[in-house]
């Protein structure tokens, strides 16, 4: 078969910090970095000024500035740099299969951010946490909703390349200076890392069957977009809806058939708004609103959705997420029986 | 599961002015050594954006391609964007690939980089487009999209043995097209190289029966 099934998770966010917004960053212990960001955000004026970067060692924009909080409490990791992170959840994963398990033919990486060090590739130390040969690459650029476009390709690849039959997708989100963690739109990006393997469908398989899994781009504008544009829209909520019952449709479902339903839990009216469309109640959930944690948001979500009590099989659970530049993504997954799930490794 | 899909059509962009290595050398202060090897390495010149970013250089190699074979905006169902450097990209969480579609109206098309196999990127993007291709009937065309920028003058240099030009590329894929189809794709991936300037993956087998690589930019990283 060529169905994914999910058969293990890990996932990591460090501890809470409290961020200033004024402060588009926290500041970094000891001697500053020299990673040579610097050259790139001033060259990035041309194109993109003013830059967000530079925008953000300033008040934020109206949107930040209506907001109530001056504060923020999110997860900053202090010991590790971004592939540091991701070889931690995929550490944790590799460590735990058995020895004759079959090996990782891809490793995916998605993410937002970039490394401290501009020379540096996750990927490369990806394959090196996994020790065998693999393809590894990077899946960017779509901020929260990468993830969603790995599981696509993991699928894909199955389906096209029948030697397949292991692939580690890992998630990583680490800030450092020059960047902000604050956007225009008044969200804090938060780091945290996050792992899903991947494995091809078979007789004794057991975890969450990928049925299907979709990224897209929010809607286009009437009139071309200028090169420069920086507007990250927020009409997030037409795009997801449209993803979600695209999907839903696609396998002749309707929202009642989905069991359970993991957000973003990026903002209140999103989450409200579908789980409002798929006709569910509305959970309060109060943390960690407006702290977003990129491409890793989906996995931590799902791994701890898995944690928090065992699905009953057949169960159908439809994930969502957002991208900050633009992007909208959906999951829908089928419970046969619980994958690993590791949670905060050490 | 086999399908066929092709190399319609690419196009590339270089930006001016074009630099010699010597004047290079002397402005980063590089010793007349490392000049040596790199004129013996058959490096003599590169392009240099000189303040463009990846996405100007990305637009303008799409603009010529769009010129020299009239496509609709709308019948692109896929945009992947690759690059070797880190920092080609749109500040984050800006998307490159995503104000590419937005400036050429590629209404269709989706739209994600491939990255971190460095100068390997653009091939190892082929397995994923031709896996995409496979699995998706839907799918008739891509656009492969590659654009570099080194602001870091002193940086360009590939350990002594090449130096980074600035260019960008744009490739058209179809499905089962009559020319330079794609035969075969083989990788290896050391990792080695992840905490070092260089290549990641080398290319230990490519099977293009295509004049493909040669309108990429010569000096492309």
């Amino acid at each position: 078969m060529n169905t994914p099934v999910i058969t293990a998770l890990a996932s990591y966010v460090p501890r809470t910090v409290t961020v200033h917004r004024d402060c588009g960053i926290e500041p970094t212990h000891g001697a500053p970095i020299r990673s040579g960001w610097h050259a790139w955000v001033a060259s990035w004026q041309v194109d993109y000024a003013p830059h967000p970067t530079k925008k953000a060692a300033a008040i934020r924009s109206a949107a930040v500035n209506a907001a109530a909080d001056e504060f923020r409490c999110v997860p900053v990791e202090r010991d590790t740099d971004l592939s540091g992170l991701a070889a931690k959840v995929a550490q944790t994963i590799c460590a735990a299969r058995p020895a004759n398990a079959a090996p990782i033919d891809i490793a995916m990486f998605c993410h937002s951010s970039l490394n401290e060090h501009v020379s540096t590739t996750t990927a490369g130390r990806l394959r090196a946490v996994i020790g065998t040969p693999c393809f590894p690459f990077s899946v960017s650029q779509q901020q929260g909703a990468s993830t969603f476009t790995a599981l696509q390709l993991a699928s894909d690849l199955l389906i096209a390349e029948p030697e397949i039959n292991t692939i580690l997708i890992v998630a990583a989100e680490k800030w450092c200076a020059p960047f902000s963690r604050w956007t225009d739109q008044g969200i804090v990006q938060g780091d945290a890392a996050g792992a899903i393997l991947v494995e091809r469908f078979g007789p004794a398989s057991w975890g969450l069957m990928v049925i299907d899994a979709r990224a897209g781009r929010l809607h286009q504008l009437a009139t071309p977009a200028p090169l420069s544009s920086q507007d990250i829209r927020t009409d997030w909520v037409p795009a997801l809806r449209s993803t979600i019952d695209a999907i839903l449709l696609r396998h002749k479902l309707q929202p009642n058939d989905v069991g359970t339903v993991v957000g973003a839990r990026i903002d209140p009216q999103l989450d409200e708004a579908i789980c409002r469309h798929l006709s569910r109640r509305v959970i309060e959930l109060p943390s960690r609103y407006r702290v977003h944690l990129g491409a890793a948001e989906p996995i931590v979500q799902l791994a701890d959705v898995l944690e928090s009590h065992d699905r009953p099989v057949c169960e159908r659970i439809l994930t969502w997420g957002v991208g900050l530049g633009g992007f909208v993504g959906c999951a829908l997954f089928e419970s046969h029986g619980r994958p690993l799930v590791y949670l905060n490794p050490p | 599961m086999s399908v066929s899909i092709g190399i319609v059509h690419s196009a590339y962009y270089l930006p001016e002015p074009v630099d010699d290595v010597r004047g290079w050398g002397r402005r980063t202060k590089q010793s007349a050594e490392t000049i040596k090897r790199l004129e013996e390495a058959g490096v003599c010149s590169f392009y240099d954006a000189r303040g463009q970013t990846a996405l100007s250089l990305a637009a303008n190699a799409i603009k010529s391609l769009i010129h020299a074979t009239q496509l609709a905006p709308g019948t692109v169902d896929f945009l992947v964007y690759v690059h070797t450097l880190q920092g080609s990209v749109a500040p984050p969480p800006l998307s490159l690939p995503r104000l590419l579609c937005e400036h050429f109206n590629f209404e269709q098309a989706e739209a994600f980089s491939f990255a971190q196999q460095h100068c390997a990127s653009s091939l190892g993007a082929l397995r994923i487009i031709r896996a995409i291709f496979a699995a998706r009937p839907s799918v008739n065309r891509a656009l492969l999209v590659g654009a570099d920028v080194m602001p870091l003058a002193s940086d360009r240099s590939i350990a002594g043995a090449g130096l980074l030009s600035d260019g960008a590329c744009a490739v058209l894929v179809e499905r089962d097209a009559s020319v330079n189809r794609l035969v075969s794709l083989a990788f290896h991936a050391s990792g080695e190289g992840s905490k070092l300037q260089l290549p990641l993956a080398q290319v230990h087998q490519v099977r293009l029966p295509l004049s493909q690589m040669a309108s990429y930019p010569r000096s492309y990283p």
